[in-house]
């Protein structure tokens, strides 16, 4: 069990919660991004051991999305922002 | 709206639970609450004018008059409880206080389940993991979670404790069967 921060309801159980995969992918510009690029863009994911900057949705809760920067390898949470900021610079 | 004549209650069924034991835990049913969900731009104001109470503002609260609660489901999400049977009129008060937010009638969509009684949230406590600790929960707290596997609406009406909780209709006979099952041993020990 773990309890997620959500930045309006307070500390939830996870189960409350849907991950929304890696945050702040950017999307380039079909017209000109080659194969390997729109194929990275759709398919490929970082998977780090380590810290991670995600997605979550508050699915039982207020049902808004927010970022959540996560260990995950030991599910520490270090930061939770609003979903229209950028990832912060991560420390520690 | 159904038909009066074939409108039922999911809990129709279900008999209360008194509180026959003295151990002070009693649950009804609380039926057919006029339930209007709210999205959008509210003015607090437009509220105040159409209900005579206050728009909660803050995460995990509501607020309560006389025959209304307002309770805060979202950044800008609520749920309007009115009395039996005034959903049609509350829509269109709402309707027309709020012409910036979108105004449906959930009425027949949730059951709502009352539970009350000084064992009442030792029973909760075993369905959530939320602080349900006056010092947290206290009286006009009220927050969309999952209880029990389920989504609910729990809003705690007074210290009592008095517990009012709102469930979707299908689950509504599931949940009252799940509680009447955890309460079972607090029951049972004060018989």
């Amino acid at each position: 069990m773990m309890l997620i921060p959500c930045p309006w309801c307070g500390d939830r159980l996870d189960a409350e919660f849907t991950c929304g995969g890696e945050a702040h992918i950017m999307r380039p510009d079909p017209a000109t991004a080659s194969d390997a690029e729109w194929a990275d863009y759709l398919f490929m994911r970082e998977n780090p051991k380590g810290l991670h900057h995600e997605r979550w949705f508050h699915a039982h809760g207020c049902r808004r999305w927010f970022h959540m920067t996560r260990d995950t390898a030991s599910h520490r949470i270090v930061a939770v922002y609003a979903i229209t900021e950028s990832a912060p610079e991560a420390s520690g | 709206m159904a038909e009066a004549w074939q409108r039922q209650s999911p809990l129709a069924r279900r008999s209360p639970m008194d509180d026959d034991t003295g151990a002070g835990l009693a649950m009804t049913e609380r039926e057919f609450l006029a339930k209007i969900t709210v999205r959008g731009k509210v003015a607090d104001d437009a509220i105040r004018d159409a209900l005579g109470i206050a728009l909660p503002g803050e995460p995990n609260t509501a607020c309560s008059g006389k025959d209304h609660a307002i309770l805060w489901l979202g950044p800008d999400e609520w749920l309007v409880v009115g009395p039996p049977d005034t959903e049609k009129e509350l829509v269109s008060t709402l309707a027309t206080a709020l012409p910036d937010a979108a105004v449906i009638d959930v009425t027949e969509g949730y059951a709502t389940i009352r539970l009350g009684g000084p064992l009442a949230r030792e029973v909760l406590s075993m369905g959530t993991p939320l602080d349900l600790h006056p010092r947290e929960f206290a009286a006009g707290a009220a927050t969309r979670t999952l209880f029990a596997r389920t989504t609910v609406i729990l809003h705690k009406i007074s210290d009592d404790p008095v517990f009012d909780i709102h469930v979707e209709r299908s689950q509504a006979e599931y949940l009252w069967t799940w509680l009447e099952t955890a309460s079972r041993p607090y029951r049972d020990a004060l018989r």
